[in-house]
Protein backbone atom coordinates (compact mmCIF):
# COMPACT_ATOMS: atom_id res chain seq x y z
CA UNK A 1 0.00 0.00 0.00
CA UNK A 2 1.38 3.57 -0.73
CA UNK A 3 0.38 6.58 0.77
CA UNK A 4 -0.32 10.63 -0.09
CA UNK A 5 -0.38 13.25 2.24
CA UNK A 6 -2.28 16.51 1.31
CA UNK A 7 -0.63 19.16 3.05
CA UNK A 8 -2.46 22.61 3.24
CA UNK A 9 -0.21 25.62 4.61
CA UNK A 10 -1.51 28.71 6.08
CA UNK A 11 -1.11 31.52 8.18
CA UNK A 12 2.54 31.27 6.94
CA UNK A 13 5.27 33.90 7.30
CA UNK A 14 7.55 34.99 4.75
CA UNK A 15 10.58 33.07 5.52
CA UNK A 16 8.59 29.40 5.82
CA UNK A 17 7.03 30.80 2.08
CA UNK A 18 10.59 30.69 1.00
CA UNK A 19 11.27 27.92 2.39
CA UNK A 20 8.45 25.93 0.98
CA UNK A 21 9.70 27.31 -2.61
CA UNK A 22 12.99 26.35 -2.05
CA UNK A 23 11.86 22.80 -1.00
CA UNK A 24 10.11 22.92 -4.48
CA UNK A 25 12.53 24.00 -6.77
CA UNK A 26 15.68 22.11 -5.03
CA UNK A 27 13.46 18.72 -5.82
CA UNK A 28 12.50 20.34 -9.34
CA UNK A 29 8.80 19.68 -8.76
CA UNK A 30 7.80 15.97 -9.18
CA UNK A 31 11.30 14.97 -10.30
CA UNK A 32 13.65 14.20 -6.85
CA UNK A 33 12.54 11.71 -3.62
CA UNK A 34 12.98 12.30 -0.07
CA UNK A 35 12.27 11.50 3.60
CA UNK A 36 8.82 12.20 4.54
CA UNK A 37 7.50 11.99 8.47
CA UNK A 38 4.12 11.36 8.60
CA UNK A 39 2.94 14.00 11.10
CA UNK A 40 -0.09 11.53 12.29
CA UNK A 41 2.27 8.62 13.71
CA UNK A 42 5.48 10.25 12.80
CA UNK A 43 6.33 6.98 11.01
CA UNK A 44 8.94 7.50 8.54
CA UNK A 45 8.63 6.97 4.23
CA UNK A 46 11.87 6.76 2.75
CA UNK A 47 11.47 7.38 -0.53
CA UNK A 48 8.64 10.09 -1.33
CA UNK A 49 7.87 12.77 -3.84
CA UNK A 50 6.21 16.03 -4.50
CA UNK A 51 3.31 14.64 -6.49
CA UNK A 52 3.01 16.98 -9.45
CA UNK A 53 5.19 19.87 -10.87
CA UNK A 54 3.04 22.81 -9.66
CA UNK A 55 3.35 25.04 -6.49
CA UNK A 56 0.86 27.71 -5.72
CA UNK A 57 2.06 30.18 -2.92
CA UNK A 58 -0.61 33.25 -2.09
CA UNK A 59 1.11 35.74 0.21
CA UNK A 60 -2.40 37.76 0.83
CA UNK A 61 -0.80 39.79 3.64
CA UNK A 62 2.02 39.82 6.29
CA UNK A 63 2.14 36.26 7.97
CA UNK A 64 -0.78 35.39 5.53
CA UNK A 65 0.82 32.65 3.26
CA UNK A 66 -0.34 29.98 2.22
CA UNK A 67 0.30 27.05 0.18
CA UNK A 68 -0.36 23.37 -0.72
CA UNK A 69 1.38 20.39 -1.87
CA UNK A 70 0.56 16.63 -2.20
CA UNK A 71 3.37 14.41 -1.44
CA UNK A 72 3.15 10.77 -2.64
CA UNK A 73 5.04 7.56 -1.36
CA UNK A 74 6.99 6.04 -4.25
CA UNK A 75 6.83 2.26 -5.24
CA UNK A 76 10.40 1.06 -3.90
CA UNK B 1 16.60 48.27 -20.13
CA UNK B 2 12.35 47.11 -19.37
CA UNK B 3 12.32 47.34 -15.77
CA UNK B 4 8.57 46.11 -14.38
CA UNK B 5 7.72 49.87 -12.47
CA UNK B 6 7.33 50.44 -9.09
CA UNK B 7 4.21 52.27 -7.52
CA UNK B 8 4.51 55.64 -6.30
CA UNK B 9 4.91 54.26 -2.94
CA UNK B 10 8.28 52.69 -4.14
CA UNK B 11 6.51 49.37 -3.70
CA UNK B 12 6.57 46.99 -6.40
CA UNK B 13 3.08 45.04 -5.77
CA UNK B 14 0.38 44.74 -3.20
CA UNK B 15 -1.10 42.38 -1.32
CA UNK B 16 -1.94 39.39 -2.07
CA UNK B 17 0.36 38.83 -4.52
CA UNK B 18 -0.25 35.06 -5.64
CA UNK B 19 3.11 33.15 -7.07
CA UNK B 20 2.77 30.14 -9.13
CA UNK B 21 6.01 27.92 -10.04
CA UNK B 22 5.86 24.88 -12.66
CA UNK B 23 8.35 22.27 -13.71
CA UNK B 24 8.48 20.05 -15.98
CA UNK B 25 9.44 16.26 -15.31
CA UNK B 26 9.10 13.71 -17.89
CA UNK B 27 7.59 10.37 -16.46
CA UNK B 28 7.94 7.09 -18.01
CA UNK B 29 5.25 4.45 -15.82
CA UNK B 30 6.48 1.31 -15.84
CA UNK B 31 3.97 -1.89 -15.85
CA UNK B 32 4.79 -2.70 -12.41
CA UNK B 33 3.68 0.66 -11.31
CA UNK B 34 7.85 2.12 -10.78
CA UNK B 35 8.79 5.02 -12.48
CA UNK B 36 11.53 6.43 -14.38
CA UNK B 37 11.69 10.34 -13.83
CA UNK B 38 13.91 12.55 -15.98
CA UNK B 39 14.00 16.18 -14.80
CA UNK B 40 13.67 19.31 -18.03
CA UNK B 41 15.21 22.44 -16.21
CA UNK B 42 14.15 24.41 -18.98
CA UNK B 43 11.15 23.99 -18.69
CA UNK B 44 10.31 25.47 -15.24
CA UNK B 45 7.87 28.47 -15.44
CA UNK B 46 6.87 31.12 -12.59
CA UNK B 47 4.01 33.13 -12.55
CA UNK B 48 2.69 36.38 -10.81
CA UNK B 49 -0.37 37.18 -10.58
CA UNK B 50 -0.13 41.16 -9.16
CA UNK B 51 -3.71 42.72 -7.95
CA UNK B 52 -3.72 46.48 -7.57
CA UNK B 53 -6.63 48.32 -5.54
CA UNK B 54 -6.76 51.65 -4.91
CA UNK B 55 -4.39 53.00 -7.65
CA UNK B 56 -3.63 56.62 -8.27
CA UNK B 57 -4.18 58.30 -12.12
CA UNK B 58 -0.85 58.38 -12.49
CA UNK B 59 0.09 54.79 -10.98
CA UNK B 60 -1.72 53.53 -13.67
CA UNK B 61 -1.22 55.42 -16.36
CA UNK B 62 2.83 54.40 -15.57
CA UNK B 63 1.31 50.85 -16.02
CA UNK B 64 -0.79 51.19 -19.08
CA UNK B 65 2.46 52.99 -20.42
CA UNK B 66 4.79 50.08 -19.28
CA UNK B 67 2.07 47.87 -20.86
CA UNK B 68 2.01 50.06 -24.01
CA UNK B 69 6.46 50.11 -24.10
CA UNK B 70 6.62 46.31 -24.20
CA UNK B 71 3.47 45.67 -26.59
CA UNK B 72 2.13 43.04 -24.35
CA UNK B 73 3.86 39.75 -24.14
CA UNK B 74 5.68 40.34 -26.98
CA UNK B 75 9.05 42.27 -25.38
CA UNK B 76 10.74 40.67 -22.19
CA UNK B 77 11.32 42.79 -19.49
CA UNK B 78 13.38 42.65 -16.29
CA UNK B 79 10.91 42.11 -13.47
CA UNK B 80 11.99 42.31 -9.70
CA UNK B 81 10.47 39.40 -7.14
CA UNK B 82 8.41 41.38 -4.68
CA UNK B 83 8.03 38.11 -2.43
CA UNK B 84 11.92 37.59 -2.71
CA UNK B 85 15.22 38.38 -1.31
CA UNK B 86 16.90 40.00 -4.46
CA UNK B 87 19.87 39.01 -3.35
CA UNK B 88 21.96 35.58 -4.43
CA UNK B 89 22.72 33.38 -1.69
CA UNK B 90 22.48 34.99 1.05
CA UNK B 91 23.77 32.55 3.50
CA UNK B 92 26.54 31.72 1.21
CA UNK B 93 28.98 35.04 1.64
CA UNK B 94 31.91 32.46 0.20
CA UNK B 95 30.34 31.98 -3.24
CA UNK B 96 31.87 34.10 -5.99
CA UNK B 97 28.36 36.18 -6.36
CA UNK B 98 29.74 38.23 -3.45
CA UNK B 99 32.44 40.67 -4.06
CA UNK B 100 35.31 40.80 -1.44
CA UNK B 101 37.51 43.22 -1.07
CA UNK B 102 41.34 41.39 -0.12
CA UNK B 103 41.73 42.03 3.44
CA UNK B 104 38.12 40.82 4.30
CA UNK B 105 38.12 37.53 6.01
CA UNK B 106 34.33 35.96 5.63
CA UNK B 107 34.40 32.33 8.45
CA UNK B 108 30.68 30.53 7.65
CA UNK B 109 29.26 28.71 10.45
CA UNK B 110 28.06 31.38 13.20
CA UNK B 111 25.18 30.80 15.23
CA UNK B 112 22.53 32.76 14.11
CA UNK B 113 20.03 34.64 15.35
CA UNK B 114 17.19 31.87 14.53
CA UNK B 115 19.77 28.90 16.33
CA UNK B 116 21.43 27.80 12.99
CA UNK B 117 24.72 28.29 11.80
CA UNK B 118 24.03 30.38 9.20
CA UNK B 119 25.96 33.24 10.41
CA UNK B 120 29.06 34.56 9.06
CA UNK B 121 32.67 36.12 10.83
CA UNK B 122 33.44 38.68 8.58
CA UNK B 123 37.47 40.32 9.85
CA UNK B 124 39.27 43.09 8.17
CA UNK B 125 43.24 42.63 8.68
CA UNK B 126 43.86 45.79 6.58
CA UNK B 127 44.67 49.13 7.35
CA UNK B 128 40.94 51.02 5.78
CA UNK B 129 37.64 49.90 5.73
CA UNK B 130 37.02 47.16 3.76
CA UNK B 131 33.70 45.80 1.88
CA UNK B 132 31.81 42.97 1.18
CA UNK B 133 29.24 43.31 -2.08
CA UNK B 134 26.81 42.13 -4.49
CA UNK B 135 25.84 43.87 -7.30
CA UNK B 136 22.21 43.27 -8.87
CA UNK B 137 21.03 44.14 -12.66
CA UNK B 138 18.31 46.16 -11.39
CA UNK B 139 17.75 49.54 -11.95
CA UNK B 140 19.70 52.07 -9.81
CA UNK B 141 16.94 54.61 -9.98
CA UNK B 142 14.82 52.24 -8.00
CA UNK B 143 13.80 52.40 -4.35
CA UNK B 144 15.46 49.24 -2.33
CA UNK B 145 15.47 48.42 1.30
CA UNK B 146 18.61 46.65 2.41
CA UNK B 147 18.89 45.00 5.63
CA UNK B 148 21.10 42.43 7.63
CA UNK B 149 21.17 41.39 10.84
CA UNK B 150 24.74 42.28 12.23
CA UNK B 151 26.75 41.84 16.35
CA UNK B 152 29.88 42.31 17.60
CA UNK B 153 31.75 41.14 20.40
CA UNK B 154 33.85 44.22 20.21
CA UNK B 155 33.45 47.54 20.04
CA UNK B 156 32.82 47.90 15.73
CA UNK B 157 30.61 49.99 13.33
CA UNK B 158 29.50 48.58 10.11
CA UNK B 159 28.56 50.68 7.23
CA UNK B 160 25.57 49.79 4.56
CA UNK B 161 25.72 50.66 1.05
CA UNK B 162 22.27 50.61 -0.34
CA UNK B 163 23.71 52.33 -3.97
CA UNK B 164 24.59 55.83 -3.53
CA UNK B 165 23.10 56.01 0.33
CA UNK B 166 25.02 55.11 3.27
CA UNK B 167 24.59 54.72 6.80
CA UNK B 168 26.51 53.79 10.11
CA UNK B 169 25.82 51.75 12.69
CA UNK B 170 27.52 50.94 15.93
CA UNK B 171 27.24 47.32 16.34
CA UNK B 172 26.10 45.62 20.10
CA UNK B 173 27.14 42.28 21.49
CA UNK B 174 23.51 40.63 20.57
CA UNK B 175 22.31 40.21 17.28
CA UNK B 176 20.04 43.58 16.24
CA UNK B 177 18.86 43.76 12.41
CA UNK B 178 19.95 47.07 10.99
CA UNK B 179 18.10 48.29 7.54
CA UNK B 180 18.90 51.11 4.77
CA UNK B 181 16.45 52.72 2.20
CA UNK B 182 18.31 54.44 -1.08
CA UNK B 183 18.73 54.13 -4.43
CA UNK B 184 21.60 54.14 -6.75
CA UNK B 185 22.79 56.27 -10.08
CA UNK B 186 19.26 57.20 -11.42
CA UNK B 187 20.62 56.52 -15.32
CA UNK B 188 22.64 53.00 -14.15
CA UNK B 189 21.55 49.55 -14.88
CA UNK B 190 22.92 47.87 -12.03
CA UNK B 191 23.07 48.65 -8.64
CA UNK B 192 25.66 47.84 -5.54
CA UNK B 193 24.70 46.82 -2.18
CA UNK B 194 27.07 45.87 0.69
CA UNK B 195 28.88 45.89 4.21
CA UNK B 196 31.53 47.97 4.96
CA UNK B 197 33.71 46.85 7.82
CA UNK B 198 36.41 49.64 9.16
CA UNK B 199 40.23 48.35 9.83
CA UNK B 200 40.99 45.92 12.20
CA UNK B 201 37.32 45.62 12.93
CA UNK B 202 35.18 42.11 13.50
CA UNK B 203 31.29 41.61 13.29
CA UNK B 204 29.09 38.27 12.64
CA UNK B 205 26.31 39.49 9.74
CA UNK B 206 23.65 37.17 9.14
CA UNK B 207 20.24 37.40 7.00
CA UNK B 208 21.39 39.77 3.99
CA UNK B 209 18.64 41.14 2.19
CA UNK B 210 17.21 43.49 -0.44
CA UNK B 211 13.68 44.19 -1.55
CA UNK B 212 12.14 46.50 -4.22
CA UNK B 213 10.12 48.60 -1.39
CA UNK B 214 10.85 51.06 1.16
CA UNK B 215 10.39 49.08 4.23
CA UNK B 216 12.06 45.89 5.33
CA UNK B 217 10.02 42.15 5.79
CA UNK B 218 11.05 39.13 6.98
CA UNK B 219 14.06 37.99 6.21
CA UNK B 220 13.87 35.36 3.34
CA UNK B 221 17.23 32.99 2.87
CA UNK B 222 17.58 32.96 -1.31
CA UNK B 223 19.86 30.45 -3.51
CA UNK B 224 18.94 32.37 -6.92
CA UNK B 225 17.69 35.83 -5.97
CA UNK B 226 14.47 37.78 -6.85
CA UNK B 227 15.86 39.51 -9.89
CA UNK B 228 14.27 37.52 -13.48
CA UNK B 229 15.58 39.44 -16.59
CA UNK B 230 13.29 38.31 -19.75
CA UNK B 231 9.79 37.95 -18.05
CA UNK B 232 6.76 38.95 -20.03
CA UNK B 233 3.36 40.28 -19.76
CA UNK B 234 0.95 36.73 -19.85
CA UNK B 235 -1.92 38.59 -21.53
CA UNK B 236 -2.37 40.96 -24.61
CA UNK B 237 -4.61 43.01 -22.58
CA UNK B 238 -4.32 45.42 -20.00
CA UNK B 239 -7.55 46.51 -18.12
CA UNK B 240 -8.65 48.07 -14.98
CA UNK B 241 -11.56 49.24 -13.31
CA UNK B 242 -12.20 52.73 -12.08
CA UNK B 243 -13.57 52.60 -8.92
CA UNK B 244 -14.14 56.67 -7.40
CA UNK B 245 -11.97 59.58 -8.17
CA UNK B 246 -8.53 58.93 -8.45
CA UNK B 247 -9.22 55.01 -7.94
CA UNK B 248 -8.33 52.00 -10.09
CA UNK B 249 -7.80 48.74 -9.54
CA UNK B 250 -6.38 46.36 -11.81
CA UNK B 251 -5.19 42.89 -12.21
CA UNK B 252 -1.49 42.00 -14.00
CA UNK B 253 -0.10 38.64 -14.87
CA UNK B 254 3.55 38.16 -15.59
CA UNK B 255 5.37 34.94 -16.45
CA UNK B 256 8.94 33.76 -16.55
CA UNK B 257 10.18 31.28 -18.53
CA UNK B 258 13.55 29.40 -17.98
CA UNK B 259 13.67 28.53 -21.93
CA UNK B 260 12.40 31.95 -23.04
Amino acid sequence: MLHSWDILLSQMDEQEMAEIEQFFVDNQGCFANFTFTDPWDSQVYPSCSIANDGLGLTFAGELRGAARLRIVENRA
Amino acid sequence: MLVYPQLASGALAQFPIVKHRRQRTVVNALADSTTIKLADPDGAVIEWKLTYAALSDSEVAVLQQFFIVAEGSLNGFTFLDPAANLLSRSEQLTDSVWTKDPFLAVAAGVTDPNGSSNGSRISNSGAGPQTIAQTLSAPGGYLYCFSVYAQSSQAATVTLHCGTARIGWKLGTSWNRLSLTGSGDPVSQSIVFGVELPAGAVADIFGLQVEPQPSVSEYKASEAGGVYENANFRDDVFSFTTTGVNRHSAIVNIIHANSL
